[in-house]
């Protein structure tokens, strides 16, 4: 296996929102949860935090971090697409 | 495997039961399927402990507690399927000619709210992507993008298994509920509120299988996963949001299990199928064979799947009702249609029924489908 570079736009299939954190997460709540198809070929769907509203499927998307309390505790940075 | 017969049941109620082991659970689910088999724990040759959450070796912590052991005794892991696995390799053992009689029971003692699951990386949980209501809902989503089917149809499900419940004393929730009132519940993941999910809880179930000419005929039993070629099967209990183009797993299973009985969906005249969340109950028809994708309505408007309709689902109360112990569940099913078609099932039974199908599906898209014939 080796690393390889995904495209970081692409568009919103499908979201939803978490408002209980599940077991594991000690981040904010609620938060954007949903699939992003990323721009490119071939299309690759990816699970993704999503931010903002106005998330409709087909709207455009652009990859961004998120600070979250890693499972050790220490800060560590989590994908997440927006507007 | 027309020889394999189910000659006894057992299960101990799904809900909450405070410091009760699982253990104990599983010895009260037991000790019911031997007595109404009529015989004791030395007289099985092999049993199959289906479990996600019991721990090393938890199938023999039951039966040592019944003096039971020296046989072997198999620990089956399956996520949601983990009962339908162990029950299609203890069907195997006595249709291989290996054994002629074994015992199949399911455990789980789970805590309350999200389920939480080694088959995510603690990265994963740790940026949140790991919440199984959240995977739920967006498939829920799709299934009403794709089929034109609403909220409204999701709730109609819950308000038919919440009333199937309530003629089932082995159910947690016994307690009918209107569609404004699922609709009105707490939203967890958009479209999926609290009452459209089934509650991970506790709870136990047996079976005795044999190689036999009375009992309930085991006709037809397959566990399948899901086909490569899906990015998100592997991520969670995605069938059916990418499986437009892919059979899923449980129409798999299906295929497999209708062709052992020699029967078809038109054959069947009840079914308990995995009702996780309600949308996951309106694939099932789907896939099963019940309906045709986006039929789903009709069957709803025209009550075909109540009890006393044309093809009764989830007589039982289903998930929504009984609530999901894991390792339990498939095997909760198994039971219920035993009942059924032995005509033993009290104020939610399906009258005449003479075949019954049984369905579950999880984690790692595993499926399992299980024909039983009177």
């Amino acid at each position: 296996m080796e690393p390889v570079d995904l495209p970081r736009t692409g568009r919103v299939w499908l979201h939803t929102t978490v408002s209980i954190a599940p077991p594991g997460y000690s981040g904010p709540v609620p938060y954007g949860l949903g699939i992003v198809e990323l721009d490119g070929d071939p299309m690759l769907r990816v699970v993704t935090r999503l931010r903002g509203g106005d998330l409709a499927p087909g709207t455009p998307v652009q990859l961004d971090g998120d600070e979250v309390p890693g499972p050790d505790g220490e800060p560590s940075i989590a994908w997440v697409f927006h507007r | 495997m027309s020889e394999v017969r189910i000659t006894g049941v057992g299960l101990h109620p799904f809900g909450r039961f405070g410091e009760l082991t699982g253990t104990a659970m599983g010895v009260v689910a037991v000790q019911a399927a031997l007595a109404e088999a009529g015989i004791g724990v030395g007289d099985v040759q092999a049993a199959f402990c289906g479990t996600a959450y019991g721990g090393v070796a938890a199938g023999h912590r039951v039966l040592a507690s019944l003096a039971g052991t020296g046989i072997p005794i198999y620990d089956v892991e399956a996520g949601c399927a983990s009962g339908g696995a162990a029950l299609q390799l203890g069907a195997a053992s006595i249709a291989s000619g290996q054994h002629d009689r074994v015992l199949v029971f399911g455990i789980e003692k789970m805590p309350k709210g999200i389920i939480r699951s080694s088959f995510f990386a603690p990265w994963q949980e740790a940026a949140g992507l790991s919440p199984a209501p959240a995977f739920f809902a967006l498939r829920a989503q799709r299934l009403l993008a794709d089929t034109g089917l609403t909220v409204d149809h999701l709730a109609q499900v819950v308000v038919k298994n919440r009333r199937h419940g309530v003629a089932n004393p082995d159910a947690m929730f016994q307690k009918a509920v209107t569609a404004d009132e699922v609709l009105g519940s707490r939203m967890i993941c958009p479209p999926l509120t609290l009452f459209m999910l089934c509650s991970p809880n506790e709870g136990a179930a047996a079976v005795v299988l044999e190689r036999a000419d009375v009992g309930i005929r085991l006709a037809g039993i397959s566990l399948r996963s899901h086909l490569p070629g899906s990015v998100l099967g592997e991520d969670s209990p995605l069938s059916g949001i990418d499986d437009t183009t892919i059979t899923p797993p449980t129409t798999l299973a299906a295929g497999d299990a209708y062709a052992q009985a020699g029967l078809g969906p038109d054959d069947v005249d009840v079914v308990e199928c995995q009702d996780t969340d309600a949308a996951r109950e309106l694939l099932a028809w789907a896939e099963l064979g019940l309906c045709p994708p986006g039929g789903q309505g009709a069957l709803l408007a025209g009550g075909d799947t109540d009890v006393g309709g044309r093809i009764p689902v989830n007589p039982s109360g289903g998930l929504l009702s009984k609530g999901e112990p894991l390792g339990a569940s498939a095997l909760g099913q198994v039971v219920e249609l035993v009942r059924q078609l032995r005509g033993d099932a009290g104020g939610r039974q399906v009258d005449g029924a003479r075949v019954g199908l049984a369905h579950v599906i999880g984690r790692g898209a595993n499926a399992c489908v299980t024909v039983l014939v009177v």
